[in-house]
């Protein structure tokens, strides 16, 4: 949900923006028309306006989003590889092999429900908890990326469906998140254009300018979205999810 | 990269190790089974998030199921290779092996070292000379090297957002770092935002270019939603017309 504007402020962002427009003409005389984006909508329609000027405006947006995403990738590769080192860290200074995160009996018994599973070995719900921790770790860290993305302090479900649709290696998960949340996850995509225009904004309060910017910023990740869907929008492949064991062996 | 245990079940398998077999009424596998204990995971959970971080009852709920389908993800894969080499356990090596077969390659240096650092705490009581053999052959693969700084337009953006994710606690504070601000300015673009913002009193004495600049144009495409916004839309195009902007910024 997208809150809404001040009519004040709103104000002043369209004045503001009939600043910035003319750069995007061609020549002085040619006419403006406004393109119309159904509010809230999936697909990517067509604009029905002067396509050159519109294919500009478009490609600038896009670059502009792309160049923000990138860098924002790059600072999210470097946590995930921050996560990693500590991961390593942690293991090697493990001196306890005693007491485990979570419980072995458990493990054991998910284990089991494969009927197609015998014997299991001593060591292997031993290596499953320290799997399951690592586990949990990162789906938690990338869940909460695209919390901070959307401004947010709460861990959701919807970010959790964003981190599985982000991450190939997660693809077995599709099934166990929603198809709402993984739609709910293309509406918090066109808040990953918010922070740029936030940011230059630290000569004002932070509560009272960033609402302004919420429209736009909103804007600008559509544009890029619809222009280039498949960048933006990475669609789960269940293809690459392998079905649990099914033949059995004398 | 290549699985860091040898696939020497063809040719050695390697000898059961303590292995157990549960009796077949612990199949039945009850409902609060299926899953790892809340309580468990929430704690691994808030190891990575921020400590102003909050977990809706919705989010631990579906880590828990992610936990369970992970587990039975691996050890489906596990079993497979299991069968295939005619074997009936499943050991920590072949778990190990299936997580770099399902794309989770970055567990398996700390699981192997994690394996080699627990098999060394039992003293290598069981394989004797041959468990010392199979740890040295699982020395953790290393660390891959960072990849190259990004460029400097990149580098300068990265900084701009840095002060967001270092004092998540703080928001206003990280939103006002200056050095932030100041990186920002030399953007080439910023010309175009600085007359925009220059003459709307809106934005007070100060100019916010890259907000200008970055909320025009989606702003346009975002006012056609509502007949309220076209007419402001109307509104700042009539405005535009008597003072055309310098040329457009490719």
């Amino acid at each position: 949900m997208e809150p809404s504007s001040q009519p004040q402020p709103a104000i002043g962002v369209v004045a503001g923006g009939s600043q910035v427009y003319p750069a995007y003409r061609p020549a002085a005389t040619v006419p403006t028309a406004p393109a119309v984006i159904p509010a809230g909508s999936q697909p990517a329609p067509s604009f029905p306006a002067n396509p050159d000027q519109l294919s500009a405006q478009h490609q600038l947006v896009y670059q502009q989003a792309q160049q923000f995403h990138q860098q924002l990738q790059q600072q999210q590769q470097r946590q995930l590889q921050q996560f990693w080192a500590e991961r390593l860290v942690d293991i090697e200074q493990t001196t306890d092999f005693k007491n485990h995160s979570l419980p072995l009996a458990r493990i054991k018994k998910i284990m089991k429900a494969d009927e197609d599973v015998r014997m299991i070995s001593a060591e292997a719900p031993v290596i499953f908890a320290k799997a399951c921790e690592i586990f949990i770790l990162e789906l938690t860290l990338r869940s909460w990326m695209h919390t901070e993305e959307n401004k947010r302090r709460t861990l959701q479900k919807n970010d959790i469906a964003a981190a599985i649709t982000r991450t190939d290696m997660y693809d077995f998960l599709v099934d166990i998140v929603p198809r709402d949340d993984l739609k709910e996850e293309g509406v918090g995509l066109p808040r990953a254009g918010l922070p740029p225009l936030g940011v230059p904004a630290d000569s004002y309060p932070y509560g009272y300018y960033v609402p302004q910017q919420q429209v736009p910023g909103a804007g600008i990740a559509y544009g890029g979205q619809q222009g280039h869907p498949g960048y933006l929008w990475q669609d789960p492949q269940e293809q690459q999810e392998e079905p649990p064991a099914e033949q059995q062996s004398d | 990269m290549e699985p860091a245990f040898p696939n020497g079940g063809a040719a050695a398998p390697p000898p059961p190790m303590a292995a157990e077999q549960l009796p077949p009424a612990a199949a039945v596998v009850r409902e609060q089974d299926r899953l790892m204990p809340i309580a468990n995971v929430i704690r691994i959970m808030r190891r990575v998030l921020p400590p102003h971080a909050k977990i809706s009852d919705d989010a631990k709920e579906v880590i828990q199921e992610c936990v369970s389908e992970f587990i039975s993800f691996v050890t489906g894969e596990a079993n497979d290779r299991c069968h295939r080499e005619h074997r009936k356990t499943v050991t920590a090596e072949d778990l190990v092996w299936a997580m770099d077969r399902l794309g989770f390659d970055d567990y398996v240096p700390p699981l192997t070292a994690y394996l080699r650092r627990m098999r060394e705490y039992e003293g290598g009581g069981s394989g004797g000379g041959g468990g010392g053999g199979r740890g040295a052959a699982a020395a953790p693969a290393v660390v891959p090297p960072p990849p190259p700084p990004p460029p400097e337009d990149a580098f300068r953006y990265v900084q701009v957002h840095h002060p967001v994710y270092a004092a998540p606690g703080e928001p206003v504070q990280g939103y006002g770092y200056p050095v932030a601000m100041s990186s920002a300015l030399p953007a080439p673009h910023v010309h175009v935002g600085v007359r925009g913002g220059g003459q709307h009193e809106v934005f007070g004495g100060g100019p916010a270019p890259l907000a200008v600049y970055y909320g025009g144009a989606p702003y346009g495409e975002a006012s056609s939603r509502g007949g309220c916004s076209a007419a402001d839309e109307g509104s700042s195009s009539s405005s535009a017309s008597p003072a055309p902007v310098g040329p457009n910024y490719e």
